[in-house]
């Protein structure tokens, strides 16, 4: 069982880059904030590797129209706990920019083979989600792990 | 083993409402690939699907 309580984050204690120096962000995994000026939380999420979910953000256009923004990070060795770090953090600090509005969704229609859509709407069934969250959360991960480089597997030592 | 194949016309239609940002990041990643945004989408999900099935394997074998 893991404690974690984000009101013991500072967020002006955390480490940060302006984010026009996004290309220096670690290789790490991390939860990563999106700041302004004064420090407020904008967004906040969680990649594998920092530097190459800040290569093509999908939420990049949107920060670049505001002034002195900044990214800030908490790295987490364990990119299993992720998940549940972000849920904590997204409850306390309910940043603007991760909030969406009706608005911000668009129809798409999609086409794809039967034993695909089998496997989206199992996970949806096992997890209790809707079809529609189920797929966007599978799109996010897919994409995340996309953009983040395969980390090389350790070697297994010899006469073991 | 190479899965079956599948006739575009068994394809099922699926309506999604995705976060607008999520769409034009697929939208710029299949313009890149130079694959319709159907077909990004589909390598997209597919891929991770099976990636995650083979490290469930490769977990069980190791255990």
């Amino acid at each position: 069982m893991i404690s974690f309580v984000p009101e013991t984050i500072v967020i002006d204690a955390l480490p940060s880059l302006a984010l026009t120096e996004r290309v220096q962000l670690p290789n790490e995994s991390a939860l990563y904030f999106v700041l302004n000026a004064t420090n407020e939380v904008l967004y906040l999420g969680r990649a594998k590797s920092l530097k190459a979910r800040w290569r093509n953000h999908h939420r990049l256009a949107d920060f670049m129209q505001k002034t002195d923004v900044r990214i800030a990070w908490v790295t987490v060795s364990d990119h299993y706990l992720l998940p549940a770090l972000e849920d904590a953090c997204l409850a306390y600090f309910q940043p603007t920019f991760n909030r969406r509005t009706t608005a911000d969704y668009i129809w798409t229609g999609f086409r794809l083979p039967p034993a695909l859509l089998a496997a989206i709407k199992d996970r949806a069934a096992r997890a209790r989600r809707p079809l529609n969250t189920e797929t966007i959360m599978l799109l996010e991960q897919a994409l995340e792990d996309e953009e983040a480089p395969a980390r090389p597997r350790r070697a297994t030592p010899v006469g073991t | 083993m190479a899965r079956p194949k599948t006739e575009a016309a068994d394809y099922k239609s699926l309506m999604l409402r995705l976060p607008e940002p999520m769409l034009k990041a697929c939208k710029a990643q299949a313009t890149q690939q130079r694959r319709s945004l159907n077909a990004q989408l589909l390598c997209v999900i597919d891929a991770w699907l099976h990636g995650q099935e083979e490290k469930r394997t490769h977990d069980l074998v190791r255990t």
